[in-house]
């Protein structure tokens, strides 16, 4: 086989900047990242500037012929007539768009396992635990303008694990990819599902609680009852420890503390509104349900995930402020999901919800901006409506709408630059920036057109034996 | 009586040894061992000296040694003597798991009734257990190791290791350490909680933080019982009381970048004395490992599964990039123990599930990649006697350390080294040289002859093709044609090695060139194989050859 | 449908809208007369025209162009603003053939066995299959649909999305027929050391003996067919006859390469009249495919890229065939999640990595209506064709366009489809 010197080069063309970059802390574990087996790590966004490009900011409408100036990762201005500093790299966006990064509120991407469905509450459990930095869904997302992802546990339980919250810097380690500063979230899951009855009885397992809808309100009350339980234990050991600090002469011996339960743990920082549910969910009758419980436990659901039949009860859901996630226009492919329209959106949104569109899948991950386009057409959201639902109500969703979402000052330079409108039919995405930084760049990127070109070069047939056989 | 440093040395040994076992129970001679080549490790070389072994241990070693009488001489001029060799990765006379672990689905749970170990016994106790075949220890003997660390090989807490020596015979009395390390992996139970990773690590933190809180518990209740309910008894949690207090080491299986950075997390978390076992993507998590110590695998993973392999996906390359960019993988694999040691990391060698005849060639590639040869024997002595810790009474030759030696021609990292015995508490076991066998240099090897016709029938995507084969042989190369209704195509590269024979043609089909590489085994006037047919696929042939 | 009430398309004449136009019992054949006037038509097969009308009658089109007299008495539609286009069809689906994934009570898609290419899917269509409805409301007039699994599937058929009886609805209830080639067993077989090379060789030997059984069955099968009455009666045989004697395409869901590259040889053993669906890596055959003149029936393009395969492999291959030459369709693979009225949206993503505009339009309108023998009657919008139409407010392929009037077999489509009336319902929830 002949080698072709590809490999050890990474391309670097004019774009990259000229200025050498004071390191920010993560750079120090980028070095730790050897070529051949990790992708060159794009420079640190110190100063960048994307000129001369139609800017879609999400929070305050369309600027034409504008210009994102980044600094340190952060956006540092937007509009037109923006001065640009000397020693920028400049992004030529003559022609293209820019949107925030898209923020995905509803993947399993990266993760080596999905769900530990051997228990019906397993809030003990951490997405970050799991997660492998090489998953190719995740680079083929960031091709598709996806800076953040909500990377859930499965919906085989009723009580999931926890979640990360992720961005996509595509070649960084596993703790590079976490979004810090983002809120710890936790899933949650109603109907089919979690009650296992479409895959029926296993032969020689028992079948797990719970089979019916009313035994997962069931099971949700008994956790969350334990949970306070658990929280006036440890109140009380508190309580008893500073009063024999305090000399107290009716104070105990030293007092023992309560056994940790990592799995009650999360559970009562649910309780303390410290971190964020997301609930898979369908039909109507099982979200009021969540609603209610939410409710007379005292906390706040985050979001609704899928959430089908949200439309038909809307009003409550956006008054208890929870969010929705949702499929443009998947459906059907469920009982649960007969009901779904693809109006929910918009009629959502309409009734006040703040509505997100994911993906639950790293397929559609890399077309959300089509997706959310659906939006506009099934229910007359409006343009602005429809990007915020793949960008700033996603955010707010996760807890992270102050540090992205949206074309804002002093927020992080997510952006993801198409060739045309992102919702016009023949646009696509040419490059994704996060933190200010390329991570994907569609003239760097092997694409179907460059490979065809590499084949024509070659004197051989058309033929390819790439990868063993 | 005068406490020689060989008697206060045999005292120390008989610290270590079951309390039943007697360090006699094997009839060891008493040997001088003359004229060697002593690599001690931990005191330099020896050009010309002298070993003198008795009652399983080292007496005297040195370059001019008094031979008691009694001693049996043997004249090692022209070898060299080196400690034999300690792997810490082993699962000998252990059954093997039952199920796969790991994300137990729906399938797994059929097996649910299972009465073996399901990999979650902190409290299981391999000394115990230990039942080894002695058809299965000569293997691994004859490859220069003398003792293994045995411990499950499945699981999420496997319990506890025993260190044991590769003697013909070996029952519980002859462990030479039980209990020395709780070992921990990442594999789940099958058809029960946890059953995928997700559970696994919540499992293992949620077992130690019992772990931590019991440990006061008992000690409160040791100092002060009256009054308090007494702490309920759990062997798996007890067993992990140590553990959570470094007491006891843990060895945590870990290979690739991800599971190594997890395992250094757990430890991080319950300050564990842990060891990483596995690391072979060591490489890729040098910041991780700062400071800690690992027993590195020379198993060298698949360049494929490599943490990293699909990154060559977002980045322009040429076609045809596979081949190349594994063998650079591949390096990088080889390359790992020597970047662990320019980064500082402490570490032992292991077969990690290596064959035992392939240890020392990957051992030697490890060294080809960068890794000082000298460190690289220290890794397989001395180092891992101190993650054991018995460096007092093995992996160096010193007076009073038990007497494991392993006998070779020369250097043992050496390209040629062969080994002709090993020493396992005193006790010689001789090394037969090897069959020789058709990979590699094949100079002494018989090739097959293929010259002469051969009928061919060739079965691929196509359908059947009858060929016949036309070959002529020189050595153990050979050439010819095939003809066939598709033609005559010339046979190029035609090689035999022992009994296997490749060779590849190039087929014109309409305008297309297309490159045909076959194997075949070659069995008298028989020949069966395999033929790679570019993009048609593959497909299987079989010929006879005209007598 | 996404005609909206509220939006105020203007609809005259003397139906009100809430009345759904109730089918006749006998179509095509219908006293129906429609003029759409005052609209953009953008016909295909010729140049677009501004403030045109076209008229419907009896199901089928009567007159299109500038300048068309309204006929007394049809029922006039005001496309003003908007742009008149032929149905659409999806070259590859499940219509009717299931109705809730997850239940298998409702799942016609896949038979036991290997061989059945007896089978004809057509009676076992579901008319009243509420994807029906929903994907016609975008302006998929017509399907394909075939059953899947195994290596002969069968008859597919060409249906409307209009009819009460399966029969009603079939523009062809055998139009093709339907098979598959086999693969090297599941992807590459990289696992572990020796574990790999055993799982690559099994599966090459599987693969092989599946060639080789393949090639026998036609080979009876035409055998069977070549005698003049055979006995006993095989069906089977007897359902290859019009594939294997040229008369009928043959539509072979394939992936790879290698499997394209054996169906060509099959392909000229036997004569076949071949059309590649899937294919998503035919763009390596691309030059072999046009000179065969093979179509290629491309997508969905919401499959993701097999392996070492670039991350746009998917959207750019139905470009990089039409580039070539290669006459190209869109299907959706539609197994019932309601993803075949996203036809258009599959072209839209091709043209975003290299397709024309243009050919991607006709790749879900014409191209279709030719590989499936139907162009005299689909595809485009010419006098004497069948009124499969629908007015839009802007390109059928940007997702944000709405569909205002559907036609199939000249019968305007009601509205009430289960999503808009849901929505509507819903709609006028009084707040709690």
């Amino acid at each position: 086989m002949k080698r072709l010197g590809f490999l050890a080069l990474p391309l670097v063309t004019g774009v990259l900047a000229a200025q050498t970059p004071a390191a920010p802390a993560p750079a120090a574990r980028d070095t730790s990242r050897q070529p051949v087996l990790s992708t060159p790590i794009p420079a640190a966004g110190t100063l960048v500037a994307v000129t001369n490009a139609t800017i879609i900011t999400a929070t305050h409408g369309t600027i034409e012929k504008g210009t994102v100036l980044i600094r340190n990762g952060k956006i540092a201005a937007v509009g037109k007539d923006i001065a640009v500093p000397a020693g920028a790299q400049i992004i030529d966006g003559t022609g293209k768009y820019v949107m925030p990064g898209i923020i995905d509120a509803h993947s399993h991407s990266s993760g080596e396992a999905i769900n530990e469905g051997s228990r019906s509450v397993t809030a003990q459990a951490r997405m970050e635990d799991v997660l492998r930095e090489d998953a190719i869904g995740l680079y083929r997302s960031l091709a598709g303008g996806v800076t953040t992802l909500n990377i859930l546990h499965g919906s085989a339980n009723t009580i999931g694990g926890q979640n990360a919250t992720v961005k996509i810097r595509w070649g960084l380690p596993v703790d590079s990819l976490l979004f810090a500063g983002a809120p710890p979230g936790i899933k949650f899951a109603l109907g089919e599902n979690v009650r296992q009855t479409n895959i029926g009885n296993i032969p020689g397992r028992t079948p797990r609680y719970p089979r019916t809808r009313m035994g997962v309100e069931e099971l949700l009350r008994e956790s969350f009852t334990r949970a306070k339980e658990y929280q006036a234990e440890w109140k009380a050991y508190e309580d008893a420890k500073t009063l024999r600090r305090k000399g107290a002469k009716n104070a105990d011996a030293e007092p023992i503390p309560p056994k940790r339960d990592l799995q009650l743990d999360a559970l009562v920082e649910i309780l303390e509104g410290k971190r964020l549910v997301h609930a898979h969910s369908y039909r109507s009758d099982e979200i009021l349900m969540l609603l209610k419980v939410a409710k007379d436990f005292g906390f706040r659901i985050a979001s609704l995930q899928h959430v089908l039949e949200g439309y038909k009860v809307a009003d409550e859901i956006a008054a208890a402020n929870t969010g929705a996630s949702t499929f443009a226009d998947n459906w059907a492919y469920k009982l649960e999901a007969f009901d779904a329209i693809p109006f929910n959106a918009a009629l959502m949104a309409e009734r006040g919800v703040k509505v997100s569109i994911n993906s639950d899948s790293d397929e559609r991950a890399r077309r959300l901006y089509q997706e959310a386009a659906k939006a506009m057409k099934y229910g007359g959201a409006s343009e602005e409506e429809a990007i915020r639902m793949i960008t700033l109500n996603a955010a707010w969703q996760l807890g992270v709408d102050k540090l992205t979402g949206s074309i804002d000052i002093g927020k992080d330079a997510d952006l993801a630059i198409f060739s045309g409108h992102p919702f016009a039919p023949a646009s696509r995405v040419e490059m994704t920036l996060i933190d200010g930084r390329v991570f994907f760049d569609r003239n760097k990127a092997p694409t179907l057109e460059y490979l065809i070109e590499l084949m024509k070069r070659r004197p051989r047939a058309n033929t390819t034996s790439e990868g063993a056989q | 009586m005068r406490l020689t440093p060989a008697v206060r040395a045999l005292s120390l040994a008989a610290a270590f040894l079951a309390p039943t076992a007697s360090p006699l129970r094997a009839q060891s001679d008493t040997w001088a061992l003359t004229n060697a080549r002593i690599q001690t490790v931990t005191k330099g070389v020896i050009d010309k000296g002298t070993i003198l072994i008795r009652k399983g241990l080292i007496e005297a070693v040195g370059p001019a040694v008094t031979i008691p009488a009694d001693a049996r001489v043997m004249d090692l001029a022209g070898k060299t003597v080196s400690p034999s060799l300690i792997d810490l990765t082993s699962a000998l006379g252990l059954a093997a798991p039952t199920t796969g672990g790991g994300g137990g689905g729906p399938g797994a749970a059929t097996q649910q009734a299972q009465s073996g170990p399901r990999g979650l016994e902190p409290e299981r106790d391999v000394a115990r257990e230990l039942k080894v075949p002695p058809a299965d220890v000569k293997p691994i003997r004859d490859a220069g190791i003398g003792v293994v660390l045995v411990a499950p090989s499945r699981g999420l807490f496997r319990g506890m290791s025993a260190l044991v020596p590769l003697r013909d015979s070996v029952a519980e009395a002859d462990v030479i350490k039980p209990q020395v390390a709780m070992h921990i992996g990442y594999q789940g139970v099958s058809g029960d909680y946890p059953g995928t990773l997700l559970g696994v690590i919540a499992y293992q933190r949620q077992a130690l933080y019992d772990a931590q809180r019991q440990g006061a518990l008992l000690d409160r209740y040791r100092t002060a019982p009256r009054g308090i309910a007494r702490p309920e008894h759990d062997p798996g949690i007890d067993a992990l009381v140590p553990v959570v207090r470094g007491q006891k080491p843990a060895f945590i299986e870990a290979s690739n970048e991800n599971e190594i950075r997890r395992s250094v997390r757990l430890a991080k978390e319950f300050n564990l004395k842990a060891t990483v076992v596995g690391a072979t993507e060591g490489f890729l998590a040098l910041d991780a490992l700062a400071g800690r110590q690992a027993v590195v695998s020379v198993n060298y993973p698949q360049p494929t599964a490599t943490t990293g392999w699909s990154y060559r996906l977002s980045q322009r390359r040429g076609l045809n990039d596979s081949a190349a960019a594994t063998g650079e993988v591949q390096k990088r694999l080889e390359g790992n123990a020597a970047a662990l040691n320019t980064a500082g990391v402490k570490f032992a060698l292991a077969s990690g599930g290596t064959r035992p005849s392939d240890f020392l060639g990957n051992v030697r590639k490890a060294i080809a990649a960068g890794l000082p040869a000298g460190v690289a024997l220290e890794a397989l002595t001395i180092r891992p006697a101190e993650f054991a810790g018995v460096d007092q009474i093995l992996g160096s030759i010193e007076a009073g350390k038990i007497a494991n030696l392993v006998v070779s021609n020369g250097d043992l990292l050496a390209d040629s080294a062969k080994i002709s015995a090993v020493f396992v508490d005193g006790i010689r076991y001789a090394v037969a040289p090897p069959p020789a066998r058709p990979a590699g240099g094949g100079n002494a090897v018989v090739a097959a002859q293929v010259a002469g016709i051969w009928t061919m029938t060739l079965t691929s995507p196509q359908g059947p093709l009858e060929i016949t084969m036309t070959l002529t042989q020189s050595g153990s190369t050979f050439s010819g044609s095939m003809a066939s209704q598709m033609g005559t195509m010339e046979i190029t590269g035609g090689e035999i090695s022992g009994r296997i024979a490749t060779w590849t043609t190039i087929l014109q089909v309409g305008g297309q060139s297309i490159t045909i590489n076959y194997r075949g085994e070659v069995d008298n006037n028989r020949m069966t194989g395999s033929a790679e047919l570019g993009n048609f696929g593959s497909g299987t042939f079989t010929a006879e050859k005209k007598p | 449908m996404k005609r909206l009430m509220l939006a105020g398309a203007v609809i005259t004449g003397a139906t009100a809208p809430l009345a759904a136009q109730a089918p006749s019992t006998r179509p095509p054949v219908q006293p129906s007369l429609f003029a759409i006037s005052n609209t953009t038509i953008v016909p295909v097969t010729g140049p677009r025209v501004a403030a045109g009308t076209v008229v419907i009658r009896n199901g089928k089109i009567e007159a299109a162009g500038a300048n068309i007299a309204t006929p007394p008495g049809a029922t006039v539609i005001d496309g003003t603003g908007l742009f008149l286009y032929p149905g659409m069809i999806d070259s590859g689906d499940r219509m009717g053939l299931v109705e809730i994934g997850s239940v298998p009570g409702g799942q016609d898609t896949q038979e036991l066995g290997q061989y059945n290419p007896h089978n004809a899917v057509l009676s076992a269509v579901n008319p009243s299959s509420v994807h029906v409805p929903i994907t016609r409301a975008n302006g998929v007039t017509t399907a394909l649909t075939s059953a899947q699994g195994g290596m002969i599937q069968g008859w597919a058929a060409l249906i409307d999305l209009v009819g009460w009886t399966p029969d009603e609805m079939a523009e062809n209830g055998r139009v093709a027929m339907v098979m598959t080639y086999p693969s090297v067993g599941g992807g590459r077989g990289r696992g572990g050391f020796r574990g790999g090379q055993g799982q690559a060789g099994d599966a090459a030997e599987t693969q092989s003996r599946q060639v080789r059984e393949l090639y026998d069955y036609l080979r009876e099968a035409k055998a069977y067919n070549a005698r003049s009455n055979p006995v006993p009666r095989n069906l089977a045989f007897a359902a290859l006859g019009p594939a294997l004697r040229g008369e009928v395409p043959v539509i072979f869901d394939v992936q790879t390469e290698g499997q394209i590259r054996g169906v060509l040889a099959l392909t000229d053993t036997f004569k076949l009249k071949t059309v590649l669906r899937g294919a998503t890596e035919s763009w390596m055959l691309a030059d072999t495919l046009a000179a065969r003149k093979i179509p290629v029936i491309v997508g969905p393009l919401t499959a993701v890229p097999s392996g070492d395969a670039p991350y746009d492999a998917v959207y750019a291959y139905p470009g990089v065939l039409a580039k070539a030459g290669v006459l190209i369709a869109f299907q959706t693979d539609d197994g019932g999640e309601g993803d075949a009225r996203n036809l258009p949206y599959n072209a839209a993503l091709a043209t975003a990595y290299g397709l024309d505009p243009e050919e991607g339009l006709r790749a879900v309108t014409i191209n279709p209506a030719r590989i499936w023998g139907v162009a005299d009657r689909l595809g485009s919008i010419e006098p004497g064709k069948v009124a499969n139409l629908f007015l839009t407010t802007g390109d059928p392929l940007d997702v944000r366009s709405q569909v205002r009037e559907v036609f199939i077999r000249g019968q305007r489509m009601p509205w009430n489809d289960r999503h808009t009336e849901e929505y509507l319902k819903w709609r006028s929830r009084p707040k709690p």
